[in-house]
C-alpha cells in the first residue's frame, strides 16, 4: 500500500530530516510510529498525504509516486489526522465539516449526505449532526475531524498524536474507533508517545530515531529489545519491562505484552480463557 | 514563509549595525517609499532593500518573502491598471467601452504602486531578521523613551507574527488532507480557495452568522464564500 523507498527529506531551511529510510507497509497492518521529539515523525506521516514531498527517493502510495499527484488527489487513498482537530474544524455543523471532504471531491448531493451519516455512524456523532462542532468536548471534536476523513472513504488512516492531550478515557475511545475501523480492513499508522499504548493496540512497530530507522518490527521484538530503544529514550511498558527484572524470562514467561498475558502465563491458562480464569 | 519576523543569526555588516539605525533605516525607506511615486524611484527603493537584505547574507531566505509579495503586488497591480483612466490606451478589454481599457499612464502608476507595496511590506522582515527582539526593546525604552508597556505590546505582537503563520500553515494542511485545493499552482484558484479559510479563522473568534442544517453540494459556491463577496 505504501512504499518507501531510499527516503530523504530536508525542510527548505535546513539540515535533512530524514535519511534514507526504505520500508513497505501493507494493506491492513497496524503500525506504530515512535521516537523522541524532533526524530521526524511528523515529517514523516506529512510525505505519505503529498503534503511534503521527497528530496530524495520516492514515496508511492497505492502505486502511485506523490511526486506526481497532488495532497487533494491523495486524500482520497490516505486520510491524515492532524493532532489538533481545531485546525481542521471551521464549518457551522458537524454534518458540514463531516461533508466537507466529499464536497470538494465533487460528490453529489445525495452522495454527500450518505457519507456523512455513514461517517458518522462509524464514530457515534449521530446525535450531533446539526451541533455546532466548536461547542461540543474535545474529545468529540476529535471525532468530527475524524469522521470528516472518512467520509472521503480513504484506504490507509493516518494519525498524529490522536490521543494527545486526552484524558484516558478519551484516548482509548479513540483508540477503539481506530480498531474498529482496522478490522474492516483499513491500513492504520498511528504516532504516539504512549508506549502502552502501543502495545494494547499496534501489530508493527517502526522505531524512528534522528530521522533513521532504529528498528522495524513486531510489537513484541520490539519491546523485547530494551537495549536499543534505550538509546532513543524510549521505554518499554510496564509489563515487558517488569518481566525482563527476572532474568529467566526468556523461557518461564515467554514474551507478553499486557497484564492478562502475563497473568494467563503465571496461571497456565490461556489467553482467552483469562476471563473464566478471573 | 515562516522566516518572516524571525531573526536568522548571521555575521553580517547589517547584522552589526545598532538596532536604532535599522529601526531608522526601515521607518525611513517606509516614508521615503510615500514621497516618491515615479516608477524608477520605487523600483530603485525596492532594490534598494533587496541589496541590503544581500549584505546581511540572508537573501536564500528573503527570497520566498519577496516572492509572496511579488504575487501580492502583482494581484494589487491587476485591479489597480483597470482603475486609472487617464492616458494613452494600450488595450481595451471590452470594444466599446470605456471604462475597461489599460492605458500606459495606468501601467505606470501600478507598477509604482507595486514596488511601494513591496517597499512597505519587505523593509520591517530585512528589519527583524537582523535584529534580535530584546536588543529592539532595549532600544525602544531606553533610546526613544516608549514606556516600557507600549514597547513591549509592539514586540509581543510582532512576536506572535510566526506563531499566526505557523497556526495558518497547520490550517491549510489540515484543508489540503480534505481535498481542499490550496495546493493548486494557479494564484487565482488560491486566493478563492483561501476564502473559506479566512472565514474559518473569523469563526475561531467567536462570532457565528446563522446556520442551516444540510450540506452543500456545489463545492464552489458554498455559502461562506458568498457572506465573503456579500461582506466585501
Ligand atoms: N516546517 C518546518 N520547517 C523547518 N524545520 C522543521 C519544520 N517542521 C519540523 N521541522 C524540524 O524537523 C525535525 C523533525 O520534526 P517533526 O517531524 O515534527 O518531529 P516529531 O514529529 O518526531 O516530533 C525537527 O528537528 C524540527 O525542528
Ligand atoms: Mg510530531
Amino acid at each position: 500500500m505504501i512504499k518507501v523507498e531510499q527516503l530523504t527529506f530536508a525542510y527548505p531551511n535546513g539540515m535533512p530530516v530524514l535519511e534514507n529510510l526504505s520500508f513497505e507497509i501493507k494493506s491492513g497492518e497496524f503500525v506504530a510510529l515512535i521516537g523522541q521529539n524532533g526524530a521526524g515523525k511528523t515529517t514523516l506521516l506529512k510525505q505519505f498525504n503529498g503534503l511534503l514531498k521527497p528530496t530524495g527517493g520516492t514515496v508511492r502510495i497505492d502505486g502511485i509516486d506523490t511526486r506526481n499527484s497532488t495532497t487533494g488527489i491523495l486524500a482520497q487513498k490516505v486520510g491524515f489526522l492532524f493532532q489538533n482537530p481545531d485546525h481542521q474544524i471551521f464549518l457551522p455543523t458537524v454534518a458540514q465539516e463531516i461533508g466537507f471532504g466529499p464536497a470538494n471531491l465533487g460528490c453529489s448531493r445525495e452522495e454527500i449526505d450518505r457519507r456523512v451519516r455513514e461517517a458518522a455512524a462509524q464514530v457515534g456523532l449521530e446525535p450531533y449532526l446539526n451541533e455546532n462542532p466548536l461547542f461540543l468536548s474535545k474529545g468529540q471534536r476529535q471525532r468530527v475531524a475524524f469522521a470528516s476523513l472518512l467520509s472521503m472513504r480513504p484506504q490507509v488512516m493516518v494519525l498524529d498524536e490522536p490521543t494527545t492531550g486526552q484524558d484516558y478515557r478519551e484516548g482509548i475511545e479513540i483508540m477503539e474507533m481506530v480498531k474498529a475501523l482496522h478490522r474492516q480492513g483499513h491500513t492504520v499508522i498511528f504516532v504516539t508517545h504512549d508506549m502502552e499504548l502501543v502495545a494494547r493496540y499496534a501489530e508493527r512497530v517502526i522505531v524512528l530515531s534522528q530521522g533513521r530507522i532504529l528498528m522495524d518490527d513486531t510489537c513484541r521484538r520490539v519491546f523485547y529489545q530494551p537495549d536499543v530503544l534505550r538509546r532513543t529514550n524510549l521505554f518499554p511498558p510496564q509489563i515487558p519491562t517488569l518481566v525482563q527484572k527476572f532474568d529467566c524470562y526468556q523461557e518461564d514467561f515467554g514474551t507478553p505484552l499486557s497484564v492478562e498475558e502475563l497473568y494467563a502465563t503465571i496461571t497456565g491458562c490461556g489467553g482467552e480463557e483469562y476471563v473464566h480464569c478471573s | 514563509m515562516s522566516i518572516v519576523a524571525n531573526y536568522l543569526n548571521r555575521d553580517s555588516v547589517i547584522h552589526r549595525l545598532h538596532p536604532l539605525t535599522k529601526l531608522f533605516w526601515s521607518l525611513w525607506v517606509m516614508g521615503l517609499s510615500f514621497l516618491f511615486s515615479d516608477l524608477w524611484s520605487l523600483a530603485a527603493l525596492f532594490f534598494s532593500v533587496v541589496a541590503i537584505a544581500a549584505m546581511a547574507r540572508m537573501l536564500r531566505e528573503m527570497v520566498p518573502v519577496f516572492k509572496g509579495l511579488f504575487f501580492f503586488a502583482l494581484f494589487f497591480w491587476a485591479f489597480q491598471v483597470l482603475l486609472i483612466a487617464e492616458g494613452r490606451p494600450l488595450l481595451t478589454l471590452i470594444p466599446g467601452n470605456p471604462g475597461l481599457r489599460i492605458t500606459d499612464r495606468g501601467v505606470f502608476i501600478a507598477t509604482a504602486m507595486g514596488f511601494r507595496l513591496m517597499v512597505i511590506a519587505s523593509s520591517f522582515p530585512v528589519l527583524l531578521a537582523t535584529t534580535q527582539m530584546k536588543d529592539l526593546v532595549v532600544v525602544l525604552v531606553e533610546k526613544l523613551k516608549i514606556p516600557y508597556s507600549y514597547a513591549f505590546m509592539f514586540i509581543t505582537s510582532l512576536r506572535f507574527i510566526p506563531t499566526f503563520m505557523n497556526e495558518m500553515e497547520q490550517i491549510i494542511q489540515a484543508q489540503c488532507s480534505r481535498a481542499h485545493r490550496l495546493d493548486s499552482r494557479n494564484f487565482v484558484t488560491r486566493f478563492f480557495f483561501n476564502l473559506p479559510l479566512g472565514h474559518s479563522v473569523v469563526d475561531y473568534v467567536g462570532e457565528k452568522g446563522g446556520t442551516d442544517g444540510h450540506i452543500h453540494g456545489n463545492p464552489r459556491f458554498r455559502h461562506w464564500e458568498t457572506d465573503v463577496f456579500a461582506s466585501l
